[in-house]
């Protein structure tokens, strides 16, 4: 989240002259003494303080990281395959089986029209995937667009704040219900409001790295040999900015999906007969007290898959925050 | 000698879990009598603030003390939390390096002294509100009545650093123990707090054992001094004794490594005769006073001369000699230049230089020096075009670096250098060495792939880093080694004006001394012209050919660094050297009794 | 301070200006004639056109949104076309609901994250540590509507203890008992993603407020680890984490649609619900201006608090 105060800063910038930053000591990497004396004034003339340079990729090969990259990609997994998976169709009845309790030929049960509700959680992931994969890397983009122009040009910037305060005015569910109104229920205005949501998000992440790690003197130092901006954008912007996108990236996604959901559970998304995991929700509260798999199962799968976002990110956060 | 207020036994604190040196205080042994000043002398990694820190139990959880700690009779090692804080604050207290970060931001001045009274014991609130406006004057801080409802934020660092005394003062310590008290403080303020720090111990009997790496404050304060390296002790003797006749080796190098400040009163160099063993830095920064470094005799290295002819007096700096700076066009040209930062929420424009006319000569070293405010560093960034001036004008190399435009600007700043302060910020934490060296080279276009490499490697060498450095991370160097690195970086496209801005002020001593010899064998070798910004009139001493002092962004006093350091015509000046403590007692006390 | 206040009313009433031209285009973005598609496919030219006219859609588009805007103002929204009757009343009947949930929920997730937060910041039990982090994890991951069909499932359907919908019969100030047991599924439901946001800002705020120097002071001073962790740090944590809160709420207006549709709780949520399902835009519109006004008030509300408690903001201007 970003937050909105903006505590003044300082007027004059001039130098901290703050002589010997001394390392605190209570560290325990801090305190391995730095033997040499000046007598011994060679290029190893003090001990360095090797940090491992961080590797994102590993953080994603244990732990928490693991688990979330299990969780999504087995939940996406199942519903790339779900043609194999299952005999049914989405959307075919099966004569006889009317809201039939789970059972072994029908894991979740089948629902008031003959139809296997574990077919259509499935099937219903496929929407997701879409939201997921399409939707969120382009309001990504578009953000990450947005966010670049405002902090390179002066003009650019108030606009573009102030386009990102009016759409953070709207809480997502809220501006659904207004996307909604005007383009009716469909996957149409998921796939806008997942755009128009994420569009402040990486926005404004963006905006502030770039003003953040331009006051950095890594930065100054390359613009005060020449660099050009995109220069500076491409080779130490960017690459700094990677990994709080990738955070970014990977809430957005469990965002989507519960945004996706909950539009569908609201009748506000994917619209019946085409299967969804919120609408499957929707319909199976009604019959909670005899047939809680049918809720129950598609809660699973979209608790699985944000959850599974939200580990990845906070795997990946973490790594930054040492 | 009376019973010591603290006494430390064979002191060994280690961190089992740390895989490079585990044991980071190694059997250290000293005591403090009552009224005495103890100084524990060393360099970073030498485990004094963690000697300091055993005291109070402040010792972090992964660390591990054995040994004795007596504490006005109390054995501190070993104690339970709820004992360690009664002895915290009441029997021994500290005080830290940072003002700016010790105090709680969202509390006032008062609320916090009466903290300090109410760990120890139960306070009215009228009283505890007297003994701090009590405190504040002890300390002196002016109007205290008022300022004892003040937030931290509302008052200067020197008197942050006062409330921070008033604080360690609150329960009636015997000993205060100052860890790098003054390190984060301009001179004149340092003078004030050391002063302070003295009337403690007259006035008030309070022993002081203080932590710090700069002889000159061992010098002005101690009677005693610790010298520890590596976490054990090199030495133990009286002040004078040290000075005058140090035993260890380690003391003689730490010794001969401090630059020094010749103090205006003796404007014979008699202070630099004290450090013959350091002949190589002695002799260059002696050699300077009689004669200005002879400008013609550089040697320019490399091909990458850059393609602009637009400067005329180039050609004659790369002529024959120039007797002094002026004779020939400057590099640097300011007249009355003016710098604004712009208020923010309707503030007023902040003016950070305020008519600045400074002149930079060809193969110059100009010392650009002032204490934190003075505008010092804002005029380095006005001249590598990071700023534009308000008003005036601001030629650089020949050219108006206010008015230029984007591609003239590159042009510019490709004869341009530049070192930063902090050598752990200045290179892109992501990248290698060698890229970050090679950058300056790879932006303009001066050569690609291999050659780049090639050059990297050459320049690494100069600056004596192994080559094979060029694929290490920033991370993975030392302080120095980035500074070096920096420095290399700087010299990539063989620049005719280097701006330094605090090079060596993040680092030891020891290292310092080493890189400024390395950039005055460069300066020599490349014949640069440089800006050297600096808050320590010592390091400027010994690298600058002439000298600016500034002050609230005006030029107080310019000439050259032998005359503006040895015989200053303004007051502010002879202040500001006055204040620095000289790394000698004798001197110091002589000083101190004048003053 | 007041220099702050200037400053930052602007940019709201600016917002809010902005997302009420944006609130109004819906009516002239929807396909198709509004006025035909309200009055129903079967409704007379006459109803049309008295639609129409009710709307202002005779008139030119500025005017339009200014007769709008004043009317919003004065607190006439006009009438509701399915539902029937005033939208106004229709609007002050839920608007009371839906704050009563909102605001125990809210204050039951502060409760949660002032409880957990420290603990969880200063705890040194490893399984302590893990199961916080578990149980965070899975409550910031928990959708509203999840969380809310389990609670049901688990509480009223194989537990049955509560009440699974609807509100007290008797009122909400009859028997507050009673009104606690209608409340508390649903509150709890909208506080879970909150309190779990919150906890997990609490705590890593106070952490690093523990490692400031200030701290070290203090305790080199010998104040107790319990005053440093609940005094100290919490008064330091308390304006970023204000803020928190003030951000959280839109998810907690957002939440409020699904929980009161899930627990049939007859406040705003449900009303925009239906006027959603029935293509009652002028209802859609007030009920999403009221949404954004409400959110963007709270935002500058917990900005101005925020200010209050940070004496560097509030008496600005070091020395």
């Amino acid at each position: 989240m970003t937050d909105t105060v903006q505590t003044p800063t300082r007027p004059a910038a001039d130098a901290p002259t703050a002589p010997e930053q001394q390392l605190p000591t209570a560290t325990p990497a801090a305190a391995t003494p730095a033997a040499a004396g000046p007598a011994s004034v060679t290029p190893a003339e003090d001990v360095a303080a090797v940090a491992t340079a961080p590797r994102r990729r590993r953080v994603l090969l244990h732990g928490r990281g693991l688990f979330g990259l299990l969780l999504v990609g087995g939940i996406l997994l199942l519903g790339l395959f779900a043609p194999l998976l299952t005999p049914y169709g989405p959307t075919e009845q099966i004569p006889g089986a009317n809201l039939l309790p789970a059972s072994g030929r029908h894991l979740f049960g089948t629902d008031e029209v003959n139809r296997d509700v574990l077919t259509r959680a499935l099937y219903g992931i496929r929407v997701d995937v879409l939201v997921v994969f399409v939707a969120v890397p382009l309001g990504a983009l578009l953000g990450t667009a947005a966010g670049t122009l405002a902090a390179l040009i002066r003009p650019a910037d108030v606009a573009v704040q102030r386009i990102f305060d009016v759409i953070l005015a709207f809480p997502p569910i809220i501006l659904a219900i207004g996307v909604t109104a005007i383009l009716g229920a469909g996957i149409t205005p998921i796939f806008v409001v997942v755009v128009a949501v994420e569009i402040p998000y990486f926005g404004r992440l963006l905006r502030s790295s770039i003003l953040t790690l331009r006051e950095l003197p890594f930065v100054e130092a390359a613009e005060a040999i020449g660099a050009s901006r995109w220069w500076i954008l491409r080779r130490h912007i960017l690459p700094n900015s990677a990994e709080p996108l990738f955070v970014q990236l990977a809430l957005s996604m469990s965002i989507a999906v519960f945004l996706e959901s909950a539009m569908s559970f609201l009748g506000i998304g994917v619209r019946p007969p085409e299967p969804s995991l919120g609408t499957i929700i929707a319909d199976a509260v009604s019959d909670l007290d005899t047939a809680p798999m049918q809720a129950v199962g598609p809660l699973l799968l979209v608790t699985g898959f944000v959850l599974g976002f939200q580990l990845i990110a906070q795997a990946v956060g973490a790594r930054r925050r040492i | 000698m009376a019973t010591p207020v603290l006494s430390v036994r064979d002191l060994t604190v280690e961190f089992p879990a740390a895989a490079v040196h585990p044991r980071a205080v190694d059997n250290v042994s000293f005591e403090v009598a009552p009224g005495e000043i103890v100084a524990l002398v060393g360099e970073s990694g030498s485990g004094k603030t963690l000697t300091a820190k055993a005291v109070l139990g402040l010792l972090p959880d992964t660390a591990r003390a054995t040994g004795s700690i007596d504490l006005a009779g109390q054995q501190v090692l070993g104690l339970d939390e709820k004992a360690l804080r009664s002895v915290r604050g009441s029997r021994a207290a500290m005080v830290f390096q940072e003002p700016s970060t010790a105090l709680n931001p969202v509390e006032t001045v008062g609320w916090q002294i009466g903290e300090a009274l109410r760990a120890h014991r139960k306070v009215k609130r009228a009283d505890a509100r007297r003994r701090a406006v009590e405190l504040l004057e002890v300390v002196g801080i002016p109007e205290p009545e008022k300022r004892v409802g003040y937030y931290p934020h509302q008052l200067s660092g020197g008197q942050k650093q006062r409330v921070v005394i008033a604080l360690a003062l609150a329960n009636e310590p015997d000993l205060i123990i100052a860890d790098e008290p003054t390190t984060a403080l301009d001179v004149t303020v340092q003078a004030e707090i050391l002063r302070l720090l003295h009337d403690l111990r007259d006035r008030l009997g309070r022993a002081v054992l203080i932590i710090t790496h700069n002889m000159g404050v061992v010098a002005d304060l101690a009677d005693r001094v610790v010298v520890l390296r590596s976490g054990r002790v090199v030495e133990t003797s009286d002040v004078l004794e040290l000075f005058a006749r140090p035993q260890a080796d380690y003391t003689r190098e730490l010794l001969a490594a401090v630059p020094r400040v010749p103090t205006t009163s003796d404007s014979t160099d008699s202070t630099d005769s004290t450090s013959d063993s350091t002949s190589d830095s002695d002799s260059t920064a002696g050699g300077k006073t009689a004669a200005v470094r002879p400008l013609g005799a550089v040697k320019r290295l490399g091909s990458a001369e850059p393609p602009e002819a637009a400067v005329t007096g180039d050609a004659a700096v790369t002529g024959e000699a120039t007797e002094a700076p002026g004779a020939v066009r400057p590099v640097v040209d300011f007249r009355d230049v003016v710098v604004e930062y712009p208020g923010r929420l309707g503030r007023p424009a902040f003016t950070a230089v305020d008519g600045v006319t400074l002149s930079l000569a060809p193969g110059e070293v100009l010392g650009l020096v002032g204490e934190s405010g003075s505008g010092k560093t804002t005029l380095g960034r006005v001249v590598v075009g990071l700023l534009r001036p308000k008003a005036g004008q601001a030629e650089v190399l020949g050219t108006d670096i206010g008015g230029l435009s984007a591609g003239g600007l590159r042009a510019v700043r490709s004869r341009i250098g530049l070192v930063f302060q902090d050598p752990a910020t200045t290179l892109d934490p992501r990248r290698s060495v060698g890229d970050a060296v090679g950058e300056p080279i790879e932006v303009h276009g001066r050569a690609q792939g291999r050659a780049v490499r090639q050059r990297v490697a050459v320049l690494l060498e100069s600056v004596q880093l192994p080559a094979s450095y060029a694929d290490r991370r920033p991370a993975e160097l030392s302080g120095g080694q980035r500074q070096r690195a920096g420095l290399a970086r700087a010299l990539a496209l063989d620049p005719e004006l280097l701006v330094a801005d605090e090079p060596t002020s993040a680092l030891d001593v020891s290292v310092q001394a080493a890189v400024l010899d390395l950039f005055r064998d460069l300066q020599e070798q490349y014949g640069f012209a440089c800006l050297f910004i600096s808050h320590d009139l010592a390091v400027v001493d010994e690298v600058a050919d002439r000298v600016a002092v500034l002050r609230h962004g005006r030029v107080v006093e310019v000439g050259r660094a032998a005359d503006v350091l040895r015989r200053p015509s303004a007051d502010y000046t002879r202040r500001l050297v006055d204040a620095i403590p000289v790394p000698d007692p004798a001197v110091q006390r002589a000083r101190r009794l004048v003053g | 301070m007041l220099r702050y206040l200037v400053r930052r009313v602007p940019s709201a009433v600016l917002v809010l200006f902005l997302a009420s031209v944006l609130i109004f285009a819906i009516i002239r973005l929807i396909p198709g004639d509004p006025a035909t598609s309200l009055a129903g496919s079967d409704a007379s030219p006459e109803a049309v056109a008295a639609i129409r006219h009710d709307l202002g859609l005779d008139q030119s588009v500025p005017s339009q949104y200014l007769s709008w805007i004043g009317n919003v103002l004065t607190l006439d929204f006009g009438q509701s076309y399915s539902v029937g009757g005033e939208i106004t009343s229709l609007v002050a009947d839920g608007f009371g609901n839906t704050v009563i949930l909102t605001l125990s929920a809210l204050l039951l997730a502060i409760l949660i994250a002032a409880v957990v937060g420290p603990i969880w910041a200063t705890t040194r039990n490893h399984w302590l540590e893990s199961a916080i982090t578990v149980v965070n994890t899975i409550s910031v991951a928990l959708p509203t509507f999840v969380s809310g069909v389990l609670l049901v499932l688990l509480l009223t359907v194989i537990f049955p203890v509560l009440p699974s919908a609807g509100i007290p019969p008797d009122g909400m100030f009859a028997r507050l008992d009673i009104t606690a047991q209608y409340l508390v599924l649903p509150a709890l439901c909208l506080a879970l993603p909150v309190s779990a946001v919150l906890s997990r800002f609490l705590a890593e705020t106070l952490r690093t407020e523990l490692r400031q120097p200030y701290v070290l002071t203090a305790t080199a001073l010998g104040v107790p680890r319990r005053r440093l962790l609940l005094r100290y740090a919490m008064r330091n944590a308390l304006p970023t984490t204000v803020t928190v809160i003030g951000l959280q709420a839109g998810s907690l207006l957002g939440g409020a649609v699904l929980v009161e549709a899930i627990f049939a709780w007859p406040g705003i949520g449900q009303l925009i619900e239906q006027a959603i399902g029935r293509r009652d835009y002028p209802v859609v519109q007030v009920l999403l201006l009221l949404s954004v006004f409400i959110f963007v008030v709270i935002q500058l509300l917990t900005d101005v608090v925020h200010a209050l408690l940070d004496p560097r903001v509030r008496i600005g201007g070091a020395q």
